[in-house]
């Protein structure tokens, strides 16, 4: 999938991802590879700028973690960023079913 | 700290990204250490499948993205050169300026209405619409300036000071030296502008064509005291104010994206 394509909605799928709990980017991105079955396929180093941004938006809050050796910047959801992820999932929901309704069923 | 083995590759590929990043340096070196405990990671995690540690290295840096990539992505967070309303209206101004500016030249050298003192008060009106402009175009292409590209406009603002401070103090040379800093300045600036393609090469092409014909003329005429007429200073004058219009008009016709930062997804 492109990247360009997937851009559009990095910020829903990061917060999405980070809910489940605390993460650094790496995981995040492994996450995001895993749960998409590898269609999310984009330049690694763009989800920073995107957790930087959901950060400043009051969506994400981050620390320092030092226990696994290696230090990495963790990122957890904040309640503002659970608020708008819910936010977020109901907007999908209706603009799904919107386009569905206007192409159709696959194969219909 | 563990590190991946051979660490120079990504080091090299982390000093090139740093210089570059636009914002506050504390956040840059966090955001840098990010980067680089990831890449670690990742070729951590390549090696363990079986890469050599310099192709382990090489593959994390691969699937990271380029640096130009990365500052781009990075630049357009944090709300650097992409257009906003600011962008947008401060292209107008400057359309309108190098258009009225224009206009007040030709009626000037007509001698048509104009006394002496009412073109300098109407040129510097227009000339803060200019100043306007180009301080919308710097921030439009700010993320994406090479280095001596975002050193131009401190070298021009020095070098305003020191004209100023020479004027008021009568400083001859002084007055020469800050002219000089402030077109090196506006040519670092532009050719970094050139190089960051952000905008159409064409107009500012133009400008900085017209620039150096007018400035290299009237330098000449006051050091060597060559007279050049009147015509090569015109036209560069001409080609100067048709590259800021067409700029102006350019960064008017963008569509503004500052109110994206408000909501979650930024397109």
């Amino acid at each position: 999938m492109g990247s360009d394509l997937i851009k559009g909605h990095l910020d829903p799928l990061v917060l999405a991802v980070v809910e489940q709990g605390p993460l650094h980017g790496y995981a995040i991105i492994e996450e995001l590879r895993r749960r998409s079955r590898g269609e999310f396929d984009l330049p690694e180093g763009t989800v920073y700028p995107a957790l930087h941004r959901l950060e400043r938006l009051g969506y994400l809050a981050s620390r320092w973690d030092d226990s696994q050796g290696r230090r990495r910047r963790v990122y957890e959801l904040t309640r503002a960023g659970r608020k708008a992820l819910a936010a977020k999932r109901n907007e999908w929901k209706a603009f799904r079913s919107a386009v569905s309704s206007v192409l159709g069923n696959a194969g219909g | 700290m563990a590190r991946a083995a051979g660490v120079g590759t990504i080091d090299s590929f982390v000093s090139k990204l740093e210089p570059n990043l636009v914002g506050h340096a504390r956040l840059r070196r966090r955001l840098v250490e990010e980067m680089r405990g990831h890449l670690e990671d990742a070729a951590e995690r390549h090696q363990a499948r079986g890469l050599t540690p310099d192709e382990a290295q090489q593959r994390a840096i691969d699937d990271f993205g380029s640096p130009e990539t990365v500052v781009g992505a990075w630049a357009e967070s944090k709300g650097v050169g992409v257009p906003t309303t600011f962008t947008r209206y401060a292209g107008l101004a400057g359309f309108v300026g190098a258009l009225g500016l224009g206009v007040s030249t030709i009626l000037e050298q007509m001698s048509v209405s104009y006394s002496h003192g009412a073109f300098a008060e109407v040129s510097m009106f227009f000339v803060a619409l200019f100043t306007v402009s180009l301080v919308a175009l710097y921030m439009r292409v700010r993320g994406k300036l090479v280095p001596f590209g975002r050193l131009g406009p401190r070298i021009s603002i020095a070098g305003f000071f020191i004209v100023l401070v020479s004027m008021r103090f009568w400083f001859g040379p002084g007055t020469l030296v800050g002219m000089i800093a402030i077109v090196a300045g506006l040519g670092a600036f532009f050719i970094g502008t050139i190089r960051s393609g952000v905008v159409p090469r064409g107009p500012v092409a133009l400008w900085i064509g017209g620039l150096l014909m007018s400035f290299t003329v009237g330098l000449g005429s006051v050091l060597i005291d060559v007279d050049a007429g009147a015509l090569i200073p015109l036209i560069g004058l001409t080609a100067l104010m048709v590259g800021w219009a067409w700029l102006g008009l350019h960064l008017w016709a963008e569509k503004a994206t500052d109110h994206s930062d408000r909501d979650l997804v930024v397109g």
